[in-house]
């Protein structure tokens, strides 16, 4: 997802109090921290993220996703889907409900998930487990437990140029039959994650005007990326030393076929801090946050039989040189900490219609990196970051319905991936297949101003600049079969526009929502290209379309309910010279479903049918990878610069899901 | 339920709601006077006469808050944020939307948190989209 031409990587996530991005390239896998049926909202401030959210890379937002907690009542619910594509899934949950008069209450749940993959021949299954004990007592103090934990297996989707697009659609898979020397057999290109979160927020009302919130988390994120390579047995590479037999299984004119495997297994510790004092009509929050983050990530391969039959997908019976070492093209280990100070500070004037706000969260980032492949640039690359990030914001009650704000602030995000500090080599050749380059982080200033009426009609409009200096982009760089993420520095960015939503309460069972967006997002520079620049400066930037447009309007009278969404995106380049884009695109959703009366221990048990994409139309719906540019460019020097094709995502299809659930 | 009046006062103060006669179903709820900001719609609004509560819902200020419980579902959905669950109501000094489980409970409960908030213009989907695997 992007928001205001931002890329998801750029936005924060928050669960629980907690950062749930990944530690690291910050992609953000809400799926493997909560079920969708323990979500109680999902906020998302665009632009201006709170002072205290803990993240350091919300540059493009923040989200915060709310847990729908233990519930008060002992019971639970169970629902059961199915859909196309062979999907199944079984969630249930139990809620203790309050024990005794001991203010203590729990809940935990599980669900299974299987279906094919919607384009292709791969397959997708997840365990997913979730669960919280709370203790409550006095007015406002709390102690927590959050246990969750995913098994996440899935078949990657095979990304494709703009030409692959136009000649197979959707049909340009991995293939389901393996001979040797495919790489591109579906049984190579899987990805792996297994999430697990310990969060025990505690919350300490000290006294009347004083609270303290605390919460340690551990968290430990273990992914695997599998790739399709083929190794020569004679003359491959170990960094810059060439080896001269690596005695492998199963060659064909002297080639194994072989699994690449990239484990990312990150270990996270935390301890988010924020003391809040209200005095009158002024409130005073003070916060400490610290984060440290352990990785030990190799690239290591596994051969592959004349079968398909693969030696293992961990750390067994790996390809190994003659000297008896596990043959690797990376072997890294990586550490960064983070010390965080926020203060901030809150006034409300003239009888609480005047809320002025100024606050400053100072950041501090230091990460270490060795690499222990030989013939690397650096073995040992470190960095540090400070930043200080001040905020302002003045707000104005013109009624009990009617708000004005303006805001000011500033936002910032440490760079991206591992490969910025370390370099990975290819199987092939002598020289680091990625360059290791050391990038500033990414800082932007925006401000915004906006309205909000609230009533039966609901209104909401705002308007943003910003302005964003080493802007760098996300992209991904296949090495070994394995995509890694390779940022793009693409200097300064400015980013201008206007957003708008309107929506009934339901009135009438009835409540209809329109939502708009105008973008305009610039590159301020030329690119650096070699030893020339690309004439970037002032073409608009990537993933950034221009107006975007969501209508729905929804029903529900307690037992036929239903909703329908309309989206348009329109036209987002995909390179900085902006000769390759994706069209503009609609889609739409339904959704129908009836709630009856609880019928003996069935609390309103419901049937639900959810239509996604009902036009079936197949479409471009984003980037695997963004490009400088992909024709041959004149640069500013008058070289040529040579193009190189950005990879796409689709989307496409039908989808119906049938789901019966029922409360007890 | 004694604990649940007062999850359900922070909940529903959300929703700042006029009295609706088409709303017949609504199970109107009597908050206890402990509640300083929430009137039941019976009730004149109070607030004007007490000057030491009007903090407790911090952005809001001086409003007389109507708290009504319009549906029991079992899976938390309450009927009550504007546009569907799509526009939860905020008062923050900053551009910012919620999905409230109105909308979140309705869709597939194979899309993810990030598949809800693509029903926004402003957050644009970029994966392979498809309703169970939108986070990928």
């Amino acid at each position: 997802m992007s928001i205001r031409g931002l890329q998801q990587a750029e936005i924060g996530f928050l669960y629980e109090g907690i950062p749930l991005n990944d530690s690291i390239n910050y992609t953000p896998y809400t799926q493997a921290m909560v079920d969708t049926d323990n979500i109680q909202s999902v906020t998302v401030a665009q632009g201006a993220p709170d002072i205290g959210a803990p993240v350091y890379n919300d540059v493009g937002g923040l989200v915060t996703v709310a847990l729908r907690g233990p519930q008060d009542k002992r019971g639970g619910s169970v629902d059961f889907s199915f859909g196309s594509k062979s999907l199944q899934r079984e969630y249930i949950r139990l809620d203790t409900g309050e024990i005794g008069h001991s203010g203590v209450k729990a809940f935990a749940s599980f669900s299974t998930t299987t279906n094919n993959q919607w384009r292709g021949s791969g397959e997708f299954r997840k365990y997913h487990v979730d669960s919280k004990i709370i203790k409550k007592w006095g007015t406002g103090s709390s102690a927590g437990l959050t246990f969750s934990y995913d098994n996440w297996q899935q078949a990657t989707y095979r990304p494709l140029t703009m030409a692959q697009w136009k000649q197979y659609g959707n049909s340009f898979n991995y293939t389901k039959e393996y001979w040797p020397g495919n790489t591109n057999w579906v049984g190579l290109r899987q990805y792996q994650r297994r999430s697990t979160a310990l969060i025990a927020p505690v919350k300490l009302k000290l006294s009347e005007h004083v609270n303290l919130d605390l919460t340690p988390a551990y968290m430990n994120y273990s992914e695997f990326y599998y790739g399709g390579v083929t190794i020569k047995n004679n003359g491959s590479y170990f960094g810059n030393q060439r080896i001269a037999d690596l005695n492998m299984p199963y060659q064909t004119n002297g080639v194994t076929t072989a699994s690449s495997i990239n484990p990312v297994p990150q270990k996270t510790g935390f301890l988010n801090t924020a003391l809040t004092w209200k005095a009158g009509h002024n409130t005073f929050r003070a916060g400490y946050i610290y984060n440290y983050i352990a990785l030990e990530e190799p690239i290591y391969y596994a051969p592959v039989n004349y079968s398909g039959g693969i030696a293992n997908n961990y750390n067994k019976y790996m390809v190994t040189m003659p000297n008896g070492q596990q043959y690797r093209t990376l072997d890294m280990n990586f550490k960064h900490q983070m010390n965080e100070i926020f203060v901030d500070d809150t006034l409300k004037l003239l009888d609480d219609k005047l809320t002025l706000n100024a606050g400053l969260r100072y950041l501090m980032i230091t990460r270490w990196n060795t690499n222990l492949i030989p013939g690397v640039t650096k073995y040992k690359v470190g960095a540090s970051y400070a930043q200080p990030l001040p905020q302002v914001s003045i707000s104005y009650q013109l009624t009990p319905h009617d708000q004005i704000y303006v805001d000011g602030t500033t936002a910032y995000r440490a760079p991206a991936s591992v490969q910025v500090y370390g370099e990975v080599f290819s199987t092939n050749s002598p020289n680091p297949a990625s360059k290791q380059a050391s990038l500033k982080g990414e800082y932007s200033i925006g401000e915004e101003i906006g309205y909000r009426h609230y009533g039966l009609v609901n209104l909401a409009v705002s308007l943003f600049n910003y302005n964003i200096t080493n802007n760098q982009i996300t992209s991904s760089q296949y090495i070994n079969g394995i995509p890694l993420p390779s940022p793009i520095e693409a200097g300064g960015k400015t980013s201008r526009g206007a957003q708008a939503e309107i929506g009934l309460r339901p009135w009438h069972h009835w409540s209809p929502y329109v939502s708009a967006q105008y973008l305009h997002a610039t590159t301020d520079n030329n690119i650096a290209s070699g030893l020339d620049y690309l004439p970037t400066k002032g073409k608009r930037a990537v993933q950034s379309p221009e107006f975007s447009a969501a209508a729905g309007i929804s029903y529900d009278d307690s037992h036929i309910f239903g909703n329908f969404v309309f989206n348009y995106v329109s036209s987002q380049y995909s390179t900085l010279m902006n000769d390759e884009k994706i069209p503009g695109y609609e889609t739409a959703n339904i959704t129908i479903g009836y709630r009856m009366n609880s019928i003996g221990f069935a609390q309103h048990p419901q049937f639900q049918l959810n239509v996604v994409n009902i036009g079936a139309k197949n479409y471009l719906s984003g980037f695997q990878s963004i490009s400088n540019n992909a024709k041959a460019t004149r640069g500013v020097y008058g070289t040529t610069i040579a193009g190189s094709s950005p990879l796409y995502l689709s989307a496409g299809g039908l989808a119906v899901v049938a789901s019966l659930s029922t409360g007890f | 339920m004694r604990k649940t009046n007062g999850f359900l006062a922070v909940l529903l103060a959300s929703s700042v709601s006029l009295p609706d006669p088409a709303d017949a179903r609504p199970i109107h709820k009597k908050v206890p006077a402990h509640q300083p900001t929430a009137a039941s719609p019976a009730v004149p609004p109070k607030t004007a006469a007490k000057p030491q509560s009007q903090h407790s819902f911090s952005a809001t200020g001086t409003e007389t808050v109507e708290v009504h419980v319009s549906m029991r579902t079992a899976n938390g959905v309450t009927n009550t944020t504007p546009g569907g669950g799509l526009m939860g109501r905020q008062t923050a000094a900053r551009s910012q939307s919620t999905i409230t489980r109105d909308f979140i409970a309705k869709q597939s409960p194979t899309s993810n948190a990030i598949a809800c908030q693509h029903r926004s213009a402003w957050s644009v989907e970029h994966r392979n989209v498809h309703p169970w695997l939108a986070a990928g």
